[in-house]
């Protein structure tokens, strides 16, 4: 105990003192981390996709399938009218059917 | 073409330059034209190359597009978004595409479009005054999924009256042979902005200068092709709008001239004598060789003495006889239709007209010499007022919807010779304010007519020549103003001064169009360089005019 208090007496001194006993250290320098390589991954479908989720890519299967509007997209001086897209019908990376409807151009 | 956002299309329009190439923007930038440029020619002339048609720019507008604005980011980027098309040039391009010449859009009830094609069989006017025409109505711009219904509709080989009422006729300045017969063709005057109707008219061209590309022309007769439903159930008509007696009027309001009989003559003694008759009205053939009907000129002209075979005095023993212009009047009004347009208020069809009127009096006092020959002096003066219209008149009415420009006249000349010794004109005459000094002298030889007065302005552009050749008058000392087309919005008038001694840059007055004017005249800087070339933009109005070929696009 006396030599505890001996010392923890040295410590408050010193350091009235501006004095300290702690060495100064420096951290270790950072390890380069190692290059992943490239790789690819898989997954199995995850629970609940069927729910809601699209998977991607989505696929066209048939360019006929694709439905116009009747009233085309006119250009803005009304001297030429494109195809409108209607409807478009897409299969996701799941197989699942994904419908896209579009809105009609202004008349 | 841009696809893409709330605005899709051909927004690169501007201000084409046949310098540059460039088309200039709104916004200030110059871009590439996309596709061909305008076409400056219709057709290549024997003598001249046309320019007449350089600067058409007709709207082509589908009723019931949203009106557009074009950002100023879009402008940064040379677009223009509009809610219409521009057809532009000789050979009617439109979105850098050339349709051709005798094409242009037909806008059907349903709005859909259908490119209308014009051809007509070549004219031969010496052999035939009809042709055939055809117009095929192709479906326009509507891309395959959209489209229902067949994709084209034919009316060939259609007969029609070429309306030419006149041009057998023995005075007539509308030949159907010779050379400006031959050139004779049809072509579109206008184009409404829906296409449903278009003006054709049989014409030729003249030169106004040999080196001038700009050209003057005579108008034989104006047909209108009009179009209605939606093919392939669409109907056609092709009806008169002007045949070729209703292209001029000549109104006489004031027509007289007075003659003083002068006989010199030896007595039953051999001594020599004068006599001087009475003054004497008379139909004045003098006036109406210069001013026939059916030739559209103002001649400030008064022919000179007139040998007379009878009237001699009780005891004469032989001797002449001469018949002095006294005293005359000219008062006319020529109305000349030299253009049909679409107006830009109403789309309604109107002719634009020149009416050339000149108010002139002469007066003159003969004093003969007693002597061998008929010998005399003489002073006279010539002084009147005129002007020259540019006018929009409606075809349907008659009704004048308004005057375009109205250019001045005035002459102010005084004469006066002898005989045996010299006749002297001078004076001056004006026109649209720029003022010409005149002076002519010539001699007269003893016992010789008083010659011609040689001051003049003539309002034509044509005169006809031996069997139906028609020719620029260039002869003797005149003013010449022409009536000119620019394309098919733009008219105007060209002065040529051919008075020896006066030198002056041919002047190319204002031009008016449908809905701006471009007042200013300008003159010719060179005989390479002529400020021919104009367009107007059909909706904002604004004038382009310039030496080399420009258009809006």
């Amino acid at each position: 105990m006396a030599k505890d208090l001996t010392a923890a007496l040295q410590a408050l001194t010193e350091e009235a003192r501006g004095q300290t006993t702690r060495a100064d250290k420096t951290l270790p320098a950072v390890k380069v981390a190692t290059a992943i390589p490239e790789r690819s991954g898989a997954s199995g479908p995850l629970a609940g996709a069927a729910s809601g989720s699209i998977a991607s890519p989505l696929s066209e299967a048939d360019f006929g399938n694709r439905e116009f509007h009747e009233v085309g997209w006119k250009t803005t001086d009304g001297l030429l009218t494109l195809p409108a897209i209607k409807k478009m019908i897409l299969t996701d990376a799941n197989g699942a059917i994904v419908v896209f409807n579009f809105a009609a151009p202004p008349a | 073409m841009i696809f893409a956002g709330a605005k899709s299309g051909h927004p690169w329009h501007g201000v084409w330059s046949g310098t540059t190439g460039k088309i200039t923007t709104p916004g200030g930038g110059d871009i590439d034209c996309p596709g061909v440029p305008p076409k400056a020619r219709l057709q290549n002339l024997p003598i001249h190359i046309d320019t007449a048609h350089a600067g058409d720019c007709y709207m082509v507008a589908v009723p019931g597009m949203p009106a557009v604005t074009t950002t100023p980011s879009e402008a940064a980027a040379g677009q223009t978004w509009l809610n219409y098309g521009l057809i532009s040039g000789a050979r009617n391009r439109l979105m850098g595409i050339e349709l051709g010449a005798g094409d242009w859009i037909y806008v059907a009830p349903d709005k859909t479009r259908w490119r209308a094609s014009f051809s007509a069989a070549p004219l031969a006017l010496a052999t035939t005054t009809s042709t055939t025409v055809s117009v095929t109505l192709k479906r326009f711009g509507e891309f395959p999924q959209t489209v229902t219904g067949s994709d084209e509709q034919v009316f060939a080989n259609m007969l029609i009256d070429l309306a030419l009422d006149m041009p057998s006729a023995a005075q007539s300045i509308f030949p159907l042979t010779g050379d400006v017969a031959a050139r004779a063709y049809l072509a579109i005057e206008d184009i409404r902005p829906d296409g449903a109707r278009a003006v054709i008219a049989v014409q030729s061209e003249l030169a106004v200068e040999s080196t001038c590309p700009l050209t003057s022309r005579v108008l034989f007769s104006a047909k209108e092709i009009r179009l209605s439903g939606t093919p392939p159930a669409a109907s056609i008509e092709i009806v008169t709008v002007a045949a070729t007696s209703a292209l001029q009027a000549f109104e006489i309001n004031n027509r007289w001239q007075k003659f003083r009989g002068i006989s010199w003559y030896k007595d039953i003694d051999n001594v020599n004598q004068v006599y001087v008759g009475e003054e004497a009205s008379a139909n004045a053939g003098g006036v109406a060789a210069y001013m026939g009907p059916l030739f559209p000129q103002i001649f400030v002209g008064i022919y000179g003495g007139e040998n007379w075979g009878d009237g001699w005095p009780t005891r004469a023993a032989g001797g002449e006889i001469q018949f002095f212009v006294s005293s005359a009047r000219f008062d006319y009004k020529v109305s000349t239709v030299i253009g049909f347009r679409y107006a830009a208020e109403d789309s309604s069809l109107e002719k634009i007209v020149q009416v050339a009127s000149w108010n002139a009096s002469y007066a003159a006092t003969i004093t003969p010499v007693a002597a061998d020959e008929h010998e005399y002096s003489a002073t006279g003066s010539l002084v009147g007022t005129g002007s020259l219209k540019l006018s929009r008149v409606s075809v349907a009415s008659g009704a004048l919807v308004s005057d375009l420009a109205t250019h001045a006249m005035s002459i102010n000349a005084i004469w006066s010779a002898a005989a045996p010794g010299t006749s002297v004109w001078s004076g001056s005459y004006s026109l649209n304010g720029e003022a010409t000094t005149v002076s002519y002298s010539a001699a007269l030889e003893a016992g010789s007519d008083a010659p011609s007065i040689p001051l003049g302005v003539v309002a034509s552009a044509m005169e006809k020549h031996g069997s139906g050749v028609l020719d620029l008058r260039a002869t003797a000392s005149s003013e010449f103003v022409y009536p000119l087309r620019y394309t098919n919005a733009l008219y105007g008038v060209c002065r040529r001064t051919v008075h020896p001694g006066v030198s002056r840059a041919m002047s190319f007055f204002g031009v008016y169009g449908k809905i701006g004017a471009e007042g200013s005249a300008v003159s010719a800087s060179g005989t390479t360089s002529y400020p021919v070339f104009c367009s107007e933009h059909p909706v904002s109005g604004q004038i382009l005019r310039s030496t080399s070929g420009v258009s809006f696009v």
